[in-house]
């Protein structure tokens, strides 16, 4: 898809159309709201974003404010997404932890991707010792469970969600490594890889610029993918023990503790579930529709 | 190939001996001591450190290691804490539940993920697409105590067809696989059709069929087989995680998995079986990617070994 | 840390019938607030909780099933535990659900029934003499392990040789030897011997009198004395004992199937028969899974039944539910050496800005009584005392008198489980309301057992979250609150020490009848409640739920006792 004729074929083609030349980024953007679902996604993305930075100010209630009288209440006008096991406004808790949720969503997909790519695009590039030995690192990360990492981070640099979802952001990256280098396996076997080596362009500049573009596919979708993933790992290791803070509202751990209570108060999970699917799915929206604007090939 | 293969696996040998190293100073070093797992409240201080010397925990760690990574030469794996019996005594009987719940959840989730995802890519951007997007969005947002919980409710409790947990008999099996299935199918959905669309977008698809090819076999023989590097990958990153259990499953369905194990045993401090676990993951990883790499070359004759 | 099922001491726990009374109590003490057990958040404008509050009847009955006809699939009954049966141990075992199991293998001399009365198990018998310092008992005759070994005086004799033998290491052996300090230690027993050389008398001589001694031989069990001598014996493969029951098999982790011994002695003869031909105590960790196969018949009794689903149980109409007193204790140890807190009158502040009703109401759904003392209601020696009745004004008055009148900071640690998590979080929002900020640290519970072992001069503990169950006053209080007891040696972690109540603690160690041991504890107990070492929590009921077709389940001090229970086939 980087092929740089097809670029420059695209582009002359565009030009024909267009009697006035555009920058690319209007081409872009013009591309770009053409696919209505990923504008979608990227609005409601917008939205979250928004939310995240206003959403402690704005809520109806206090995050932290109790009320023993309403336990487990089920959604009404007065609390419009119930209230949990200490009567605390569900609502309020999940727009104030939105901040939380998705910063650290974001901060571990976003150090899981940028090592990956980097872990990824070596080993599959250059192959041998250095291939073995990024994947055999990997590997190792892999068997090593996270409960077990959580519990040395809290010994170490002591508890909280952001340290532990920051340790567990960096066993994300030999998933990443992995996948980049299988997509990089499959690119550099292709003809325009062996071209731009046999015409003496550097290591470096065929690794970014000729086959890295060929990995943006797996990219964007992985990426898209694990911050929900992120997300979730939150309520994993709430489950085990190791969440947010008590006085932290935070998706996750909301999510995690309403399976205590999955019979009587569905909606402690309902509801947090359903922002979290509405996340995850606005960013693959969004990193759809980023992945095919970007496709010379598809416009 | 044959000679890459055996390099490979020669080459785990060091690598398990670092691996050995990072989990015994790991387990060691992270609070908590097993003697006083193993004493109780009510134990004194000197029974405390009593129990502590016949385990050898107040030698030195290097001492330590060294029995430990000699005795597993001699296929001693040490003795769990908690309850006195051999690791390997302890791992036998639940290794098979695990693989065999393995096999049966990545059988029908790699199956069900890869039709979805193949046939998602091919009618892109119509309303198959975004209702298979939708589906495996929620698939991977889903807790799968909540999915667990509730085909629990319908599947045994309502209907009383299958069991509620337990795995007596092969009715046990089924729920459980759903249950862990269902997130790896969404996950290998999306992959596929990306990896797909990525495929169907090239010159050898058009040349196919420029040549009249019919387009099923433009899609399986040439699209498929190349999307397939992606989709072994990600399944075999699955396959690995599978096996080193998933607790909340586990838990919700009453399995006595090795995901339950490693947890109780990390809380419990049981160092022996934490170790012998982690090694055994650590290695079945690297036996699951070597495969997966060997199959690359099979599918792709273009990936060079070296 | 959860202290509960890693302890030995018996547990006891009244009958549904004893729970009444106590019950009732609980009843009364927590009647505020208007949990109604509407489901749906009603009307609009307002909401209500969902948490229908657990009420129990005379009888200890929360549910009642109404279809009683039901007959069960098989002459098994299905024991559904939430926790792990560790090991199968009779001298060894750790956690309560593992002692619940060799209950139903080994015999004791002497057993507590439902109503925590001494009963007869493989003696008919016994006598204690003038000083308190020697008991006599008589054997019942023909008892025979299942290898066809008599249960004789030598073979109690040999058993008891061995449970105290230091280089075994068995949990039991605690039960008769006293800890001085770290290094020193004495028996509690001078000599076991068999009297007149008549096979069917033993006797147990004590240097001193020693109050909890019948306590101790309700969990000494007698293995079979070929076995007992073997300390490589597994006897998670094979059992050894004489009980109605014997090991079919036992898998870690998952479950634990015993079957009836063809060869039983049979028992007492008030006993009644052993009907059930299977006994399989299964581990089911989530609350959810306990519940449906306890529906779909998967579990004859599922323990503990969660406290939210009782709705669940009630539609199922072949199901009851039982709420009874137990002798947990919820507090939070305050440290004393901690600044703000070695003021009594901030410990104080504390517990009359704590209110206990709420607690109750929820973290238990009712199903809890609110700390009157130290020790549980149900333990023998309990004497109640003059509540801190909830009182915001008279907290900050306190708290004014002892200059923090803006409150401070105080850290707050206990195990990262859910419901630990939840009381935490619970003390951190009463406290705030006086200006106490609590910090909350949850740990995991090993964690905390190496935090809670750290002496008092370099302890970090502040405040700890923690239970205790012990069923004689003078372990739990001794544990707990002497001054022997301070880390590492013991769990008095609030660091408080007072003279007068280590003597009148001993007092009552040493006194020659009951009545004279309950002065000295009620004393002990006048002396530390004002004190206030603690935040005093409540003691929460035992819940447990069972199919109508199993009919006279009983709850005794060791746990679920389906031995003479009967199956509706």
């Amino acid at each position: 898809m980087s092929d740089t004729t097809a670029n420059a074929a695209s582009a002359t083609r565009e030009a024909e159309e267009l009697p006035k030349a555009q920058s690319p980024v209007r081409q872009f953007v013009k591309k770009f709201l053409r696919r209505k679902t990923a504008v979608i996604g990227f609005l409601f993305i917008v939205f979250i974003l928004i939310l995240a930075v206003i959403g402690p100010n704005i809520t109806p209630y206090d995050p932290n404010a109790y009320d023993y009288s309403a336990i487990l209440a089920g959604p009404s006008a007065r609390h419009l997404w119930g209230t949990d096991e200490f009567g605390r406004d569900v609502f309020s808790r999940i727009l104030a932890g939105t901040q939380l949720s998705l910063g650290t969503a974001l901060t571990a997909s976003i150090i899981g991707t940028a090592a990956g790519v980097v872990f990824g695009l070596i080993a599959g590039f250059f192959g041998g010792i250095v291939d073995s030995l990024i994947m055999r690192v990997c590997d190792v990360m892999f068997a090593f469970p996270g409960i077990l990492l959580a519990i040395a981070i809290v010994a170490i640099i002591g508890p909280g969600i952001t340290n532990i979802m920051i340790g567990v952001a960096v066993f994300t990256v030999p998933s990443f490594a992995r996948i980049i280098r299988g997509a990089v396996l499959e690119v550099r076997g292709e003809l325009y890889v062996e071209v731009a080596q046999s015409i003496g362009c550097s290591s470096a500049r065929t690794m970014f610029v000729h086959i890295f573009p060929g990995t943006m596919q797996a990219l964007i979708v992985n990426f898209t993918m694990n911050i929900g993933g992120a997300i979730l790992s939150a309520s994993s290791l709430s489950f085990l023990g190791f969440g947010a803070s008590v006085t932290q509202a935070e998706w996750g751990a909301i999510l995690s503790q309403g399976r205590n209570y999955l019979a009587i108060a569905p909606h402690l999970v309902l509801f947090p579930g359903l922002v979290i699917f509405l996340t995850v799915l606005a960013f693959n929206l969004f990193g759809d529709g980023l992945r095919d604007t970007l496709d010379p090939r598809l416009n | 190939m044959g000679k890459y293969t055996v390099k490979r696996i020669i080459n785990m040998i060091p690598l398990l001996f670092v691996i050995s190293i990072i989990i015994f100073l790991f387990i060691h070093l992270i609070p908590g001591d097993p003697a006083r797992q193993i004493a109780g409240p009510t134990a004194t201080i000197g029974e405390v450190d009593e129990i502590r010397n016949q385990l050898g925990l107040n030698q030195p760690l290097v001492p330590q290691y060294i029995k430990w990574i000699t005795g597993i030469f001699t296929g001693n794996f040490g003795v769990s804490y908690a309850n006195k019996t051999t690791v390997i005594a302890l791992l036998a009987p639940r290794l098979p539940i695990t693989i065999y719940l393995t096999i049966c959840s990545i059988t029908w989730s790699a199956i069900m993920g890869i039709i979805i995802g193949v046939l998602a890519a091919v009618n892109r951007g119509r309303a198959f697409d975004l209702i298979g997007m939708v589906i495996a969005i929620a698939g991977i947002s889903l807790p799968n105590f909540w999915l667990g919980l509730q085909l629990m409710q319908i599947f045994a409790v309502n209907l009383r067809i299958l069991p509620t947990g337990g795995l007596e008999s092969w009715k046990g099996y089924i729920l459980p696989s759903i249950a862990m299935g269902a997130g790896i199918m969404c996950i290998l959905a999306r992959v596929t059709r990306s990896s797909m669309i990525e495929n169907l977008g090239k010159d050898y698809i058009r040349t196919a069929r420029a040549k009249g090819l019919p387009e099923h076999r433009v899609i399986m023989r040439h699209a498929f087989k190349n999307s397939s590097i992606d989709v072994i990958t990600v399944t075999a990153l699955q396959i690995g995680a599978l096996i080193a259990g998933s607790v909340v499953v586990e838990s919700v369905f009453s399995i006595p998995g090795l995901g339950r194990l490693l947890v109780d045993s990390i809380g419990f401090r049981d160092y022996e079986v934490v170790q012998a676990l982690i090694l055994f993951f650590s290695l079945e990883y690297m036996v699951i990617n070597l495969l997966a790499d060997i199959l690359y070359g099979i599918i792709n004759p273009r990936v060079r070994y070296e | 840390m959860d202290l509960e099922n890693k302890l030995n001491p018996a547990v006891s726990r009244r009958g549904f019938v004893g729970a009444a009374a106590a019950g009732a109590a609980a009843l009364g003490l927590a009647a505020c607030g208007n949990t109604g057990s509407d489901t749906k958040g009603s009307a609009a404008g307002s909401s209500s909780s969902s948490v229908e509050e657990i009420v129990a009847d005379k009888d200890g009955f929360v549910v009642k099933a109404e279809k009683t006809d039901g007959k069960a699939p098989k002459n098994e009954c299905v024991i559904a535990l939430e926790g792990e049966i560790q090991n199968m141990h009779p001298m060894n075992w750790s956690d309560g659900n593992s002692g619940n199991v060799v209950y139903y293998i080994y015999d004791s001399l002497y057993a507590f029934d439902e109503d925590y009365n001494l009963i007869p198990k493989a003696a008919d018998s016994y006598e204690v003499s003038e000083d308190a310092c020697t008991y006599t008992f008589h054997l019942h005759e023909g008892i025979t392990f299942e290898d066809g070994t008599p249960l004789d005086a030598d073979a109690i004799v040999t058993n008891y040789q061995e449970c105290i033998k230091k280089e075994n290491g068995w949990r039991r052996r605690r039960m008769f030897i006293r800890t001085i300090d770290d290094n020193t230690e004495e028996t509690r027993i001078d000599n076991v011997y068999k009297v007149d050389d008549d096979p069917l008398k033993v006797a147990f001589h004590l240097p001193k009198p020693y109050a909890p001694f019948m306590n101790s031989i309700t969990q000494f069990y007698i293995v079979n004395p070929k076995v007992v001598t073997d300390p490589d014996y597994d006897y998670g493969k094979k059992s050894a004992g004489s009980g109605p029951y014997v090991l079919e098999e036992y898998a870690k982790g998952d479950h634990c199937s015993l079957v009836k011994n063809d060869k039983y002695w049979g028992g007492q003869k008030d006993e009644g028969e052993v009907t059930i031909d299977r006994v399989d105590f299964k581990i089911i960790p989530e609350a959810g899974s306990r519940i449906a196969a306890l529906q779909t018949g998967e579990a004859t009794v599922i323990y503990p039944m969660p406290t939210d689903q009782v709705a669940t149980v009630r539609s199922a109409g072949d199901i009851n539910m039982v709420s009874m007193p137990s002798t947990t204790m919820r507090y939070v140890t305050l440290n004393t050496n901690v600044k703000e807190l070695s003021d009594v009158r901030v410990r104080q502040a504390m517990n009359y800005a704590f209110n206990q009703d709420e607690y109750v109401k929820v973290m238990y759904a009712g199903a809890a009584t609110p700390a009157t003392s130290v020790l549980p209601a149900l333990v023998p020696g309990y004497k109640e005392q003059e509540p801190f009745a909830y009182d915001l004004d008279k907290a900050k008055s306190l708290l004014k008198e002892a200059g923090y009148e803006d409150g401070f900071e105080v850290e707050i640690i206990g195990d990262n489980s859910t419901q630990e998590t939840k009381g935490m979080t619970f003390v951190m929002q009463q406290l705030k309301k006086v200006g106490i900020e609590v910090k909350v640290v949850p740990n995991e519970a090993a964690t905390n057992a190496e935090i809670a072992a750290e002496p008092e001069d370099t302890t970090k503990i502040q405040m700890w979250y923690v239970n205790w169950s012990q069923s004689d006053a003078d372990g739990f209080m001794r544990s707990l609150l002497s001054t022997a007891m301070t880390p590492p040696t013991g769990y008095n972690t609030a660091f408080w020490k007072n003279e007068e109540f280590d003597n009148e603690l001993q007092l009552g160690n040493e006194g020659k009848t009951e009545d004279e041991q309950n002065q000295h504890y009620a004393k002990c107990q006048d002396i530390v409640w004002p004190e206030c070492p603690w935040l005093y929590l409540a003691s929460d009921n035992t819940l447990m739920s069972y199919k109508a077709y199993l009919t006279g389940i009983k709850y005794v001090a060791q746990g679920i006792d389906v031995t003479h229970a009967k199956l509706n086939a």
